[in-house]
């Protein structure tokens, strides 16, 4: 584990420096995308109260659902935590779910949107890749951090002095090819932001594509088991958003074939001929 | 043509200097001086002594004095212990109370409303770094406890 820094006689954890740095340059992305405004543009006010609902949001998500799975750990200890309290307070303050955060987040963002009439759909095409950025410095302050980590591997990183991960194991470092899939992903959304006529499309896009690849990375994760019948929580929530995605794509598109192009429909007056094209002179 | 009256409060900037206009010449009464010819003819706006138009409640200012409150409070509880999860709720419900603030409030008021966002901001970063370092610890003291 990355060493702590010790400021005004604090001890300042890696992971949480890694989460503001990334908060720093999410934010310095989505202005800077805002000014260019060739991925859409909303008046600086609220873009800045957008990013700041979406982090109270993220906090208050990513907890909720923390303490949400770990209720059958919290009901399994319930006596170990009345003899020491402080062992509880540790539990609570203890966590947070990246899932829950972007659920939380998304929702932020929408009711912000719908309170302040701000248009959704120019806010998710200027933002969506400021998510998987952001990300991307969380799972590297993951890995200094010692959180999170993989299975164990032979040609796997050794921690040391970890609180959380077992120390002196080779373990695969599964941090840091979520944080290289997040980046790839960032950089693929922010292209496609710029080039797409509908830009709100990076999106979904974003849900689908991270969903897959959480799926896939789980089965390597090689902490303690998280997770209902053979599936983590996260993989769960990952199939709820692949198929969440795509019934509302098949809802949008069963909408569009049931609406007729406007040249079929009949005329207003069924009597009345058909106006015909007069030739120019 | 018609001898109209000119509208009440108008006043002639150049009465006095030159003869009026000949609309003017048969009335009773020159016009007033001190104001510039107003289109639509309206009268100056009365204000009462003092010079300032009457003010009502500001929309919002409830909103920013509690999130401003909020702000010193999380501030200070973010460098004590466990009382950074007090600090972090705080900062977050503070946090929204700017935003709400500062949407409703007149352009030019929102101060305050500024000021309670800027805090909670500090405060939720502090939380956050301080809280983290702790929860990162605590998780592990969890997988001890649970076996």
């Amino acid at each position: 584990m990355f060493p702590p820094i010790l400021i005004a006689g604090r001890e300042i954890g890696p992971y949480g420096i890694m989460a503001i740095l990334g908060a720093l340059v999410a934010a310095l992305y989505v202005w800077r995308t805002n000014k260019g405004g060739r991925a859409g543009h909303i008046k600086n006010d609220d873009l800045l109260h957008i990013f700041l609902m979406m982090v109270a949001g993220v906090f208050i998500g990513a907890k909720v659902l923390y303490l949400i799975v770990n209720i059958p750990l919290f009901v399994r200890s319930w006596a170990i935590f009345m003899a020491q309290p402080a062992l509880l307070l540790n539990y609570l303050v203890g966590g947070m779910v990246f899932y829950g955060g972007l659920i939380g987040g998304l929702l932020a963002v929408l009711w912000y949107c719908r309170k302040y009439q701000v248009p959704f759909k120019t806010v998710a095409g200027l933002m969506t890749p400021m998510i998987p950025l952001f990300h991307t410095f969380g799972r590297v302050g993951c890995f200094l951090g010692g959180c999170c980590w993989g299975v164990e591997a032979h040609w796997g990183v050794t921690y040391h002095y970890s609180p959380a991960a077992p120390n002196e194991v080779p373990l695969m470092p599964i941090q840091l090819f979520e944080a290289a899939g997040n980046l790839v992903l960032f950089v693929v959304l922010a292209y496609l932001s710029r080039r797409l006529v509908r830009k709100w499309l990076v999106l979904p896009l974003y849900l689908v594509c991270y969903a897959a690849m959480r799926f896939v990375l789980e089965f390597f994760r090689g902490d303690t088991a998280r997770g209902v019948w053979l599936l983590s929580t996260s993989q769960w929530i990952a199939l709820g958003m692949l198929v969440g995605v795509a019934l509302l794509w098949l809802l949008k598109w069963r909408k569009q074939q049931d609406t007729p192009p406007e040249d079929s429909q009949p005329p207003e007056n069924p009597g009345q001929q058909p106006r015909q094209a007069q030739a120019i002179p | 043509m018609d001898n109209q009256q000119p509208p009440q409060g108008y006043q002639d900037p150049n009465a006095g200097q030159q003869q009026p206009p000949p609309e003017y010449q048969n009335n009773a009464a020159p016009p007033p001086q001190g104001y510039p010819p107003q289109q639509g003819g309206y009268p100056p706006t009365q204000y009462p002594q003092g010079g300032y138009p009457p003010q009502g409640p500001i929309p919002g200012k409830g909103k920013a004095i509690a999130s401003l409150v909020m702000g010193i409070v999380s501030v200070v509880l973010a460098w004590f212990g466990y009382l950074s999860i007090v600090s972090l709720v705080l900062a977050i419900v503070g946090l929204i109370l700017a935003i709400q603030a500062r949407k409703e409030m007149p352009v030019g008021t929102a101060g305050m409303a500024t000021a309670g966002m800027v805090l909670s901001i500090i405060a939720l970063a502090l939380a956050a770094i301080l809280l983290i370092c702790v929860a990162i610890a605590g998780a592990a003291l969890c997988a001890v406890a649970s076996y």
